[in-house]
């Protein structure tokens, strides 16, 4: 592997520290490593594993300078790759193809192989977020916030706020892991909430979206299920949490960059904007949540703002799932 | 609960791809024409000739000079007032927001004061040409408690006209509990007194003034608002300090404009 240098050891020529190429000859300085990522992302394009193909094709864009035909070549694949993963192409082959013993087993053999699924997807997300606790700073953060809440609040919201917050988070790690964009792990800001430091960019405005977006996705998740966990155990506690998740994810879309809402507008036509932000009119006027009236007021301005002309669906779609049941959930009535 | 990443390139998009070829990486390809890549990180200028390393980014000569002419910096008063003004500014700017979105929704949305202190550093920061030192740090940290003290005038307001004028609806409306012996106060002033400009001027000196415990009455009403407040303070303190140099060069690009591809390629690996 290349180390960068001051001195070319092509031309001679000097270089400033950190050069990506020498400004003399064009040699590249990492030109090892980049040969060695384009093999491995060769191979895992060919093992069909497309996911790790992006990551390394990533690593290798941060070691090209940008204006560069190699960098050009390099973000068409990860623009191609990255389609290809949100389209949900499969990623090995044979992958989800039942067995023929299935097929004779009929309805009940096919709802069997649909359960396994399920099982495993619960399975995968469980050992999914428990991964997240192996990072010493996202757990010594997270105590320490859970401290800060626990005096405020009292240990049992505060370890449902904590819990919230910690699977909204691992909603983007989730989305950023998909499209092979490296990132650093969830940390904690007491009073704050948290936040993740990607070490690379989307490629796109609709890869942007889909990370920006899956984390008001996975925390509407955990406030349902504790909502539905109030629901079935009369605990109004849970139901608070499930009050406060959701409020929290609903601030979120406020359609302001960094912010997951500023991400989800990003890829999104004027019209499309509109549209949002009509919705959120609408949902204030049906909840009486002030929240609402910001989000709306933030939405036109940013309808004012340049968008672009070809909207993404999936992310309209989303938003404005997102929107109704967020509102919804933090509207639910709650005695503590 | 935002993600935090680096920005796209600047200046222009990467050319596009010549052929279908496997991809060569001994040497960058540029397209014939360029500079050969080297632009000034802080104009997006191309780069010609000699070039500096300032704080990791490639920036052209021309920049850096420019930087370090003692003329960039203006004079001391003018950097006092440029700091004061543009702090004031963002100072005001913050309660206004705050205070409005207070009013808007209900909510104390804490966020705003770590906002408000970011903001408030980097104005005090602009306008001190980044010189730095004590004075303009305690400045930043001035005008982030005038900005949470600010957004609170209107309530004040509001509270001393209704606790002078002996209108307790506006304490049912906010949900204060009335005081019994406050409603067999008598009135300090009339209704024709209440309407005069002189009273109104008296009353928003009146919040001017006690609104600045807002901060400490904050701070004691929650530990969370505690935390996000000193996080604002935190951030106007470092955001108004001396900007930090690091200088590597001067180098040479060499390269001339139109420079291209060099004379003799190694074979595509």
């Amino acid at each position: 592997m290349s180390q960068p240098s001051d001195i070319c050891p092509d031309c001679g020529g000097a270089q400033a520290p950190g050069a990506l190429n020498c400004p003399q000859c064009n040699r590249l300085v990492h030109a090892e490593e980049l040969k060695e990522l384009a093999a491995t992302a060769t191979q895992a394009e060919q093992a069909g594993d497309k996911t790790a193909a992006l990551a390394a094709w990533r690593r290798g864009l941060d070691l090209l300078p940008p204006h560069s035909a190699q960098y050009a070549g390099i973000r068409e694949r990860v623009l191609k790759l990255s389609r290809e993963v949100d389209a949900g192409a499969p990623q090995r082959a044979g992958k989800g193809i039942a067995p023929k013993w299935i097929a004779g087993l009929g309805a009940a053999g096919l709802l069997l192989w649909k359960l396994k699924f399920v099982v495993v997807w619960v399975v995968t997300k469980a050992k999914f977020l428990a991964l997240g606790l192996s990072k010493s700073g996202t757990v010594f953060s997270m105590v320490l916030s859970l401290g800060v809440y626990w005096a405020a609040f009292g240990w049992k919201f505060a370890a449902g706020l904590i819990v919230s917050i910690y699977i909204h988070e691992m909603g983007h790690v989730w989305a950023l892991r998909k499209f092979g964009i490296a990132a650093e792990a969830p940390m904690f800001i007491p009073g704050l909430g948290a936040f993740i430091r990607a070490k690379q960019y989307p490629a796109d405005p609709r890869e942007d979206a889909r990370v920006g977006l899956a984390g008001p996705l996975w925390g509407l998740a955990a406030a349902v299920a504790a909502w539905l966990i109030a629901l079935a155990t009369g605990w109004q506690s849970m139901a608070a949490i499930a009050k406060i998740g959701a409020w929290i994810n609903l601030f979120n879309l406020l359609p302001v960059p960094p912010l997951d809402g500023g991400r989800g507008f990003r890829a999104l036509t004027r019209m499309q904007r509109i549209a949002i932000t009509a919705a959120m009119f609408a949902a204030w006027f049906l909840t009486a949540e002030g929240l609402l009236i910001l989000l709306a007021i933030v939405g036109v301005v940013r309808c004012m703002q340049t968008a672009p002309e070809s909207g993404d669906r999936r992310a309209f779609a989303e938003f404005l799932f997102l929107l109704a049941a967020l509102s919804a959930l933090a509207a639910i009535p709650v005695v503590v | 609960m935002a993600i935090d990443e680096p920005r796209l390139p600047e200046s222009g998009e990467p050319p596009e791809l010549p052929n279908e070829e496997p991809m060569q990486f001994d040497r960058a390809e540029f397209r014939p024409g360029t500079d050969g890549g080297l632009r000034c990180q802080y104009t997006g200028k191309p780069v010609v000739g000699r070039y500096y390393q300032l704080n990791g980014q490639i920036a052209s000569a021309e920049f850096v000079e420019s930087q370090l002419d003692p003329k960039s910096m203006g004079t001391k008063a003018g950097r006092f007032f440029g700091a004061l003004g543009l702090g004031l500014g963002a100072a005001i700017l913050g309660a206004v927001v705050w205070g409005g979105i207070r009013a808007l929704t209900g909510y104390d949305i804490g966020i705003i004061a770590a906002l408000a202190g970011w903001v408030i550093g980097i104005a005090v920061g602009a306008g001190s040409k980044h010189n730095g030192g004590i004075l303009y740090r305690l400045m930043a940290l001035l005008f982030v408690w005038l900005c949470i003290s600010w957004s609170f005038i209107p309530e004040t307001y509001h509270g001393i006209d209704a606790s002078m004028s002996g209108d307790d609806s506006y304490f049912t409306e906010q949900g204060i509990e009335s005081d019994p012996e406050f409603d067999e106060t008598e009135p300090v002033v009339s209704g024709e007194q209440r309407d005069t400009v002189a009273y109104k001027a008296i009353i928003l000196l009146m919040a001017f003034v006690v609104s600045l415990a807002g901060p400490v009455l904050m701070a004691l009403s929650s530990i969370i608002m505690a935390i996000i407040m000193a996080f604002g303070f935190w951030e106007a303190w470092r955001r108004s300090g001396a900007a930090k140099l690091q200088l590597n060069g001067p180098f040479e690009a060499g390269a001339a404009p139109g420079g291209g591809l060099p004379p003799a390629l190694p074979p595509p690996s």
